[in-house]
């Protein structure tokens, strides 16, 4: 064996088991998208490690539709044209979500995304960036969740407590059964948590459904600041086109809606955000939807700082504190034969 | 109606200006290629993505792509090599760890076979050793003149440098290793 030889025995590796059909669906996902700009820079998504106030809060707040939206006392009141433009926009998604085909069907609902942001474990903050993908075959049946850290830098101490897991310390990706039919609820985990394929392809029905779940389980939340921000949760969900157009409808209404432009999502993708203000925490922040408007589909949401509180001292205004980047999504019958998430051991030592 | 077949990895390019979901043909025929070539450098893990990576920035550039200047699969490994550039502490860390970890058992087989597995897990610490020494660009020529079908034309077109320095790049990378190898066999 000559030394040309010796090294391919010494670094070859077996092929890939499930990094073909991903990156297959990632790929697909973007040839149908609208046509890229002729890029200038780089095109490598930019794992910059953002901070969050601690991811379960931000989630929190987000799917549990507590998000406070501010109605006008924002230090930034949102001008008539900016409201008009961005409903334009966002009718303009509605158009391009309609014209979309229906994908083939498969056993699983999947969803692959890509999340930053910090964490707390042990008393540590950690700013983090995970991949994760789900695989839902709906209620009554199986789900699964995978997860991989991309990486995961000490950033301080903290007084907050928060054990360690097994999900946010696997390198590699691993694999976990879910609760079945998660992924075609509305409010998961509510007592009536509704269904996204129940959702009426009509703006106004979509609207009047979205009410009566929110309403149900308590939340008095205005359906369309709902589902901006919970927007992957309905629009890269198991729906049609027509929902999903009536969804973007929906959001065009939603009140307190500004365009914020056209801007790089956190993979460095091309897209037009749009936002809502909050409040929290003694913190004001902007929490962004990405689209990518042509060919409407979500591409990410993120939070932005307006102004910094106790929680982020050491953030300025217009940082990112945490994202979530839609990687692909649809049908499939597969679910990648990783191997299972190691149980959460107590933690070694204090 | 659908479009006629084609077999010309560039008319596939070309079409996909037009009709981009044609770029997928070009992922199902080199994406195996591309991410054998990663996980050499990078291992398994970030090999998928990097791979994929390979893809998705292709496909946004493929306007850029120039038939003329070389084949479309010189030009992906290209986009592979580079993107494998912005993981240098991966891959360094990889032969770290090679140059360190005591191989395995060989498996029981034909003499020869098991004979020249010996030979390679015997040289393993110094071949990565003497990996980690060779300058980025010396390995860049190295691993795509080992880890995929390409000439030297190809890997020329691929790293943007005249054919010459492929091969004064190649020789001094193989010499470098061959030198470690030497030093093992003399026991």
């Amino acid at each position: 064996m000559d030394e040309l030889g010796m090294i391919v025995a010494m670094l070859d590796e077996e092929p890939s088991a499930h990094g073909e059909q991903d990156g297959r669906r990632r790929l697909t996902f973007a040839t149908t998208g609208s046509p890229a700009p002729r890029l200038r820079a780089s095109t490598r998504p930019r794992f910059a490690l953002f901070g969050g106030f601690g991811l379960a809060g931000a989630a929190a707040a987000v799917t549990a539709g507590a998000v406070l939206l501010s109605s006008g006392t924002t230090p930034r009141a949102p001008d008539h044209d900016d409201a008009s433009s961005a409903s334009r926009l966002m009718l303009a998604a509605a158009h391009s979500a309609e014209r979309e085909s229906v994908q083939p069907h498969g056993r699983y609902w999947e969803i692959q995304t890509q999340v930053g942001g910090r964490m707390v474990e042990d008393g540590k903050s950690y700013n983090f960036v995970q991949r994760k993908g789900k695989y839902d075959a709906g209620p009554g049946k199986d789900a699964w969740g995978t997860q991989k850290m991309v990486s995961k830098k000490y950033f301080g101490p903290t007084s907050d407590q928060g054990s360690r897991t097994a999900m946010m310390n696997s390198f590699t990706w691993t694999k976990e059964s879910w609760t079945p039919g998660e992924m075609y609820e509305i409010l998961p985990g509510s007592r009536y948590p509704g269904d996204v394929r129940k959702i009426p392809g009509t703006p106004a029905g979509a609207k009047t459904y979205l009410d009566g779940v929110l309403k149900k389980s308590g939340f008095p939340t205005e359906p369309g600041q709902w589902a901006f921000t919970n927007a992957p949760a309905v629009l890269a969900a198991p729906v049609g086109p027509q929902v999903r157009a009536a969804v973007y409808r929906l959001l065009a209404t939603a009140p307190g809606l500004r365009l914020v432009g056209k801007v790089k999502d956190p993979l460095g993708r091309s897209g037009t955000a749009f936002s809502l203000r909050g409040k929290g925490g003694g913190m004001v922040y902007d929490y962004q939807l990405i689209i990518d408007t042509k060919a409407g589909r979500v591409l990410a949401d993120r939070t932005v700082l307006v102004k910094t509180g106790p929680a982020w001292a050491d953030k300025k205004a217009g940082d990112v504190i945490n994202y979530s980047a839609v990687l692909s999504y649809g049908w499939t019958d597969k679910v990648p034969a990783y191997p299972p998430l190691p149980n959460d051991a107590p933690s070694p030592k204090k | 109606m659908s479009a006629p077949p084609i077999v010309d990895d560039a008319e596939l390019v070309a079409a996909s200006r037009d009709d981009p979901e044609r770029f997928t043909s070009v992922y199902d025929r080199h994406f195996a290629a591309i991410r054998r070539y990663v996980a050499a450098r990078l291992g398994p893990e970030p090999a998928d993505d990097v791979a994929a990576e390979t893809f998705l920035t292709a496909f946004r550039r493929r306007a850029d792509y120039d038939p003329v200047r070389g084949e479309v699969r010189a030009w992906l490994f290209g986009i592979a090599t580079r993107l494998v550039g912005e993981h240098r502490r991966v891959e360094e860390r990889r032969y770290r760890t090679l140059a360190r970890v005591a191989p395995g058992r060989p498996e029981e087989g034909p003499e020869e076979r098991v004979a020249d597995a010996v030979d390679a897990q015997l040289a393993q610490p110094r071949l990565a050793a003497a990996l980690r020494t060779l300058s980025r660009k010396e390995r860049d020529a190295l691993l795509l003149a080992a880890f995929t079908d390409l000439t030297r034309d190809d890997i020329a077109v691929a790293l943007g440098i005249p054919v010459g320095t492929v091969g004064s790049r190649l020789n001094r990378a193989r010499g470098r290793l061959r030198a470690a190898l030497s030093t093992t066999k003399g026991k």
